[in-house]
């Protein structure tokens, strides 16, 4: 069981000038913005649950993720893992015990040496009796498939490989919890997929509860049921993976390329079943439909445009986590009024969290300056 | 601190093996820490060379001196190295999350990890130039004084390691202080010099603010003159608990002002 109450991390950074004179300013000046990279987030996770955690860059992801994992101390309120808070000293190797981590961005394995001896001291500093030890990495090579790489010295590893054995590293000492901040950065398709079935096999034979930041919306679907957006530090969305998509539409974005070009009066019937007017480009012989899967059946709408414009290629994509947080700002959080009543799980209170983005919806971090000594 | 103490061996075994990859980088670091030492003993010899004497202090003296600074120095320098990395890159770039993610004391992680075999260049260099110029310095060399620089030199490492840790920590604060650290650190140098005909300001700068002097000088005079021992004994020992408790504290509390680093 995980528990945030009303956490918050805010960092201070010096103002910095212009230039040399400004350095030299910045160097006796008092002025700090105060970033507010978490503002008041609070959840529970209970035990078993998968809960994927997103939100565009610099939305407090990692930073909620190192607060959970002994890293960082809140500024403000508490984190509970099973009633023990990670950042108190008394408290925190109990803590650290029953957690696993994954920084998909650094590697908390010996670079120099081969895999097995970064394993061979895991076991030490998480006390795993021998028995135990043998068995687990057993079965984690396997699960993993990292027979082929296992002796290897870890810098001559893959990202691929070395994402696996880093998993395997978090999870050797039987974690109840696994936090990973994108796992799956970086990684080519075949990779990322096999990557994801590796976790979802590891879910299936030890019931972890996991935690997963992403930018890529597929792991999330894969992955989790549940899904929390993150945005300038405050929570928009908590709730289930059908929830969000009611909510902020389940966008399928169709870019058609045609072999000759086309007018805006072509596409005028295609264009009333969209929610935003497509974009034809310049030479305009591509053109750019946002369609919501929700209201309006993908193939129909294909088969429409096959039959009403002279397609030579057509590419489809859905919607991504920048997208989702585009519509955010654009729409607002509030649920189209047509499915209010279906319980799509968003916060009461969210729509406070609305207003607070519109008045510092300039595009910056909300931060403001402050005098401090 | 019993599994730490079992931890140990483990993460030297690991160091020494990872630093082995790269012979030929360990071997030139070894050879550089020697040559720089063997390069300010010339330069003393020259200094010394040209007079008998400097007041009590013969060339054999100085250079047991001089000798003598290195030893505590080198022993630091092989266990706890990595406190320069904490100072000028590790806040920084927030290399300290993983230490912090597991159930060993963060601060042991990061000292242990790094076991710096080159550091016995320094040592070895200490030693000889001890062990050929000891026996020439007209000292009446005792049992207690022997056992009293033993202890001065023990009880040295951890004025090292106190000061290392104190402005190491100060990164949590500027986010990076290695070069106040250096600053600091290089006052050990003076130490291997007479501090008595250096002034009065400046001697007591060396044995009650940085305090080098206190056991790295002090021990060698009191055998030339042959005062007591044990009271430069005594007074590092406070040295050492004072300035270790100070870096341990300020350690603690940069923890909790830790930024790590963006992705």
């Amino acid at each position: 069981m995980i528990e945030l109450r009303n956490v918050k991390k805010y960092f201070k950074k010096p103002v910095r000038g212009k230039g040399v004179l400004g350095m030299l300013k910045t160097l006796f000046s008092r002025k700090y913005t105060l970033v507010k990279a978490v503002d008041g987030v609070s959840f529970d996770i209970n035990d078993g649950e998968a809960v994927g955690y997103i939100g565009a860059n610099g939305a407090g992801k990692s930073t909620t993720i190192k607060i959970m994992s002994g890293i960082l101390t809140p500024t403000e309120g508490d984190i509970f893992i099973d009633g023990q808070r990670p950042y108190v000293n008394r408290e925190r190797k109990n803590v650290l015990k029953s957690i696993g981590v994954v920084f998909g961005q650094k590697t908390q394995l010996w670079l120099d040496l081969p895999l097995t001896e970064t394993y061979d001291l895991l076991k030490g500093v998480y006390d795993i009796p021998k028995d135990e030890y043998t068995k687990r990495l057993g079965e984690l090579i396997e699960l993993l498939d990292m027979k082929p790489f296992i002796s290897a010295p870890v810098r001559t590893l893959s990202l691929g490989q070395r994402m696996r054995a880093d998993l395997a590293a978090a999870m050797l000492h039987n974690p109840k919890t696994l936090f990973l901040d994108e796992p799956t950065i970086g990684l080519d398709v075949l990779v990322k997929r096999n990557l994801i079935s590796a976790i979802k096999s590891i879910r299936a034979q030890y019931n972890t509860t996991l935690l997963l930041t992403t930018h890529a919306m597929s792991d999330i679907e894969q992955l989790c049921e549940r899904v929390i957006v993150l945005d300038n530090g405050k929570t928009l969305f908590d709730g289930t993976i059908d929830g969000i998509k009611h909510m902020f539409g389940d966008k399928r974005n169709i870019t058609v390329t045609t072999n000759r070009p086309i007018t805006s009066d072509s596409v005028q019937t295609l264009s009333d079943r969209c929610d935003v007017p497509p974009e034809i480009s310049q030479d305009g012989r591509q053109v750019k439909f946002s369609v919501d899967a929700g209201k309006q059946h993908v193939n129909e709408f294909l088969k429409s445009v096959l039959t009403t414009l002279p397609v030579e290629d057509i590419k489809i994509t859905e919607t991504d986590i920048e997208q989702v947080v585009r519509t955010i700002y654009e729409n607002g959080i509030a649920p189209p009024p047509e499915s209010e009543s279906d319980g799509t799980g968003g916060e009461p209170d969210g729509e406070n969290d609305r207003k607070e983005i519109e008045t510092d919806g300039d595009g910056q971090k909300d931060g403001k300056i402050d005098e401090t000594d | 601190m019993l599994k730490e103490l079992k931890l140990y061996p483990k993460y030297v075994s690991m160091s020494l093996r990872s630093s082995l990859s790269y012979k030929a980088d360990a071997i030139l670091q070894i050879l550089s820490f020697a040559v720089t030492e063997a390069v300010s003993l010339a330069t003393i010899y020259l200094i010394v060379g040209t007079v008998p004497s400097v007041g009590i202090w013969s060339f054999e003296a100085l250079a047991m001196l001089c000798g003598f600074t290195l030893i505590p120095k080198g022993i630091d320098h092989m266990f706890f190295d990595d406190l320069w990395i904490l100072a000028y890159w590790a806040v920084r770039l927030g290399e300290l999350d993983p230490y912090l993610t597991r159930p060993v004391n963060p601060l042991f992680q990061f000292v242990a990890k790094t076991f710096k075999w080159a550091g016995s260049g320094e040592l070895v260099v200490g030693i000889v130039i001890m062990a050929i110029f000891a026996p020439q310095c007209a000292v009446m060399w005792t049992a207690s004084g022997i056992i009293g620089i033993i202890v001065c030199a023990f009880l040295g490492i951890f004025v090292f390691t106190g000061i290392k840790l104190i402005f190491a920590s100060l990164a949590f604060w500027v986010k990076s202080s290695g070069v106040i650290l250096n600053t600091v650190y290089n006052f050990c140098n003076y130490a291997k010099y007479p501090l008595k005909y250096m002034g009065k300001a400046f001697l007591s700068i060396m044995l009650y603010v940085v305090p080098f002097g206190l056991f790295l000088y002090k021990p060698m005079e009191c055998l030339i003159t042959g005062e007591n021992i044990w009271w430069s004994a005594l007074w590092s020992a406070v040295a050492a608990v004072a300035l270790v408790a100070l870096g341990l504290f300020i350690w603690h509390r940069g923890l909790r002002r830790y930024e790590s680093a963006g992705n």
